[in-house]
């Protein structure tokens, strides 16, 4: 599932950063800095959800899952809408 | 002694202040084998300790050169014997009814098949105690499992004498590491080293400069738990003439001569060898039922088979062990850097919590002591209490800071700890004739480590320990807590699938 995981961010990413520099413009570092943390927060968010079903402990794969799955969508859609707005000024 | 609503009587004062009177005689001569020691040894030895190992403990657990709890020598005392043999002495009619009533109501937990308790569950505890249980052997003595195992297999090693080759030979370190890589091989979660302090022996323990030879104990001991552990039985059995008859023998037997029940130990017995064997989280995150004592009773055996098998390997290289009865494990532990004492005057460790089971032995092997550490659990336990808001008793301290003064006279003073009232915390083990420890399995840091939020829990509560509050709200929130028999999940530990013996062993090391 890792390996999984690895290609599909890096694939995402990969696509992201060269549709954005077939457009000739940069990514600010605060954006990086909102996709690094984002995309953190969701693996998190399912390593939580994974190894606490493995541990028995169903509460806190939800909660878990939900809560770092929740601030790790919220921070890529911030990254992405700063994107744009900084790609358009 | 305190009564149950925790004010001491005149009668119990009186007890009390014997049993004080006994202790700090018996402390005196402890203290007068420091004096001796020291004389005899001339200056104060220099302590070289074992180099720091890399894979020992993650990056935030910092090994330090005293341990973090504040201890003063001049003002510790012993008591006259751990707090059930008390209260056996003291209060033997209360430990007599709460026995019955604890086994009565295991019995009618059985018959109404309550989650946790029923038949099957019961079973599995005694059947995981195998080794503490006590029978008649075949020439018709008493003898218990532990016994067995320890006489009869100790025959059966082959000292270097035997084979008529030199014992092995090293340095300390060499010595350290070698025993460890062996415990762990033979069973245990985690080995360490300390140097011994005589006022942690217990009291009937006393280190002679001059003695040449050990002077075991009489079968004094071997009565005392016979006697004990035959009340379990007879008390399921509602034997209480028997029961009654044994407790006075045991009273008769602990107020002897105190010159008649030492066990003396030649100088050379200065090195500690402690240890923790892990209990299995999914049985002891279910305290407070058989299912719980099942989990305890892993973890004890599971400590006595590791422990027997290490001092078998010393034997087996040449030198020698003693394991003193009734050895307090603690300080020796956390001297040795397992852990640091926790809100529940127990040890807790970074990697396991509250989830293990210590043991120690002395030997006379020389090794390289461990450093104590530090991974910030004094203040984090200042802020969570979590454990003493789960003591079903209200045993344990719920004040912010610890305190030098005892609760009672099971109280070891001497060191600046969250003291309890352990006379209600063995009142209640009595009563539910389980052990408990329902406090070690609610601490946050009892926890598993698969899932990554774990390992940034554990950082967060070493790092921020001063946030203990808020990492303690947010281990509720994610439903980290005890499984009663009221939660449906009691009786899944049957379908769960887990590892052998209920242990994940690469925990803390992978």
């Amino acid at each position: 599932m890792d390996i999984i995981l690895g290609i599909l961010i890096g694939a995402a990413g990969m696509n992201f950063y060269n549709q954005t520099k077939m457009a000739g413009k940069k990514i600010r570092l605060y954006v990086w800095g909102l996709f690094v943390f984002g995309v953190c927060s969701i693996l998190l968010g399912i390593d939580t959800l994974f190894n606490s079903y493995i541990e028995h402990e169903v509460q806190a794969a939800w909660l878990g899952f939900g809560m770092f799955g929740t601030i790790g969508i919220v921070l890529l859609i911030s990254g992405h809408r700063l994107h744009l707005k900084s790609i358009d000024s | 002694m305190a009564n149950k609503k925790n004010r001491c009587s005149r009668r119990g004062f009186l007890k009390s202040g014997a049993l004080m009177g006994v202790s700090a005689v018996t402390a005196g001569t402890a203290s007068e084998s420091i004096v001796k020691a020291t004389a005899s040894t001339g200056t104060a030895e220099k302590v070289k300790y074992r180099p720091e190992r890399q894979y020992r403990y993650p990056w935030w657990v910092k090994t330090v050169n005293k341990i973090t709890t504040e201890t003063n020598d001049a003002i510790t005392m012993k008591p006259l014997a751990n707090l059930p043999l008390l209260m056996i002495m003291t209060e033997t009619e209360k430990w007599l009814q709460d026995g019955i009533q604890g086994s009565k109501l295991t019995i009618n937990n059985i018959k109404n098949n309550v989650p946790g308790s029923s038949l099957k569950d019961f079973a599995l505890h005694y059947a995981a105690g195998s080794f503490f249980r006590w029978g008649l052997g075949r020439n018709g003595s008493i003898i218990s499992g532990r016994e067995i195992f320890a006489e009869v297999t100790e025959q059966n090693i082959h000292t270097p004498k035997d084979l008529g080759v030199p014992r092995w030979e090293g340095t300390p370190k060499e010595a350290s590491d070698m025993i460890e890589a062996a415990g762990i091989q033979l069973g245990a979660t985690q080995v360490a080293f300390t140097k011994i302090n005589p006022l942690w022996l217990p009291p009937f323990v006393k280190i002679d400069p001059n003695a040449e030879k050990i002077t075991p104990l009489p079968d004094l001991m071997r009565e005392i738990s016979e006697i004990l552990q035959g009340n379990i039985y007879n008390f399921y059995k509602n034997d209480i003439p028997q029961i009654k008859a044994r407790a006075q023998i045991f009273k008769e037997i602990m107020l002897k001569n105190k010159d008649e029940v030492l066990m003396v130990l030649p100088e050379r017995y200065k090195y500690v060898v402690v240890g923790t064997s892990a209990r299995p989280y999914d049985l002891t995150v279910r305290a407070g039922s058989q299912l719980g004592a099942a989990g305890d009773r892993v973890g004890a055996s599971d400590s006595f088979l590791a422990m027997t098998r290490i001092r078998n390997f010393i034997k087996g290289i040449g030198y020698d062990t003693v394991d003193t009865p009734n050895m307090n494990d603690v300080p020796w532990a956390v001297a040795a850097g397992l852990g640091e004492m926790g809100r529940m005057n127990r040890m807790i460790s970074p990697i396991f919590g509250g989830n293990v089971v210590l043991w120690s032995f002395l030997t006379d092997l020389p090794l390289a002591p461990d450093k104590p550490i530090d991974f910030g659990l004094q203040e984090f336990c200042r802020q969570c209490k979590k454990c003493a808001e789960a003591c079903p008793t209200g045993a344990l301290s719920l004040d912010t800071d610890p305190t030098w003064a005892p609760q009672g006279p099971w109280s070891v003073p001497g060191k600046k700890v969250y003291f309890e009232n352990s006379n209600k915390c063995q009142e209640y083990m009595n009563q539910a004739m389980n052990f408990c420890a329902i406090c070690l399995s609610s601490c946050p840091w009892t926890k598993k480590d698969k899932a990554a939020l774990h390992q940034i829990s554990r950082i967060m509560g070493s790092k921020a320990s001063w946030a203990g509050e808020l990492l303690r709200k947010m281990d509720d929130a994610f439903g980290y807590e005890r499984i009663t028999a009221k939660d449906s999940e009691m009786n899944n530990w049957w379908r769960l699938n887990i590892p052998t013996g209920g242990i994940d062993s690469w925990q803390g090391k992978s």
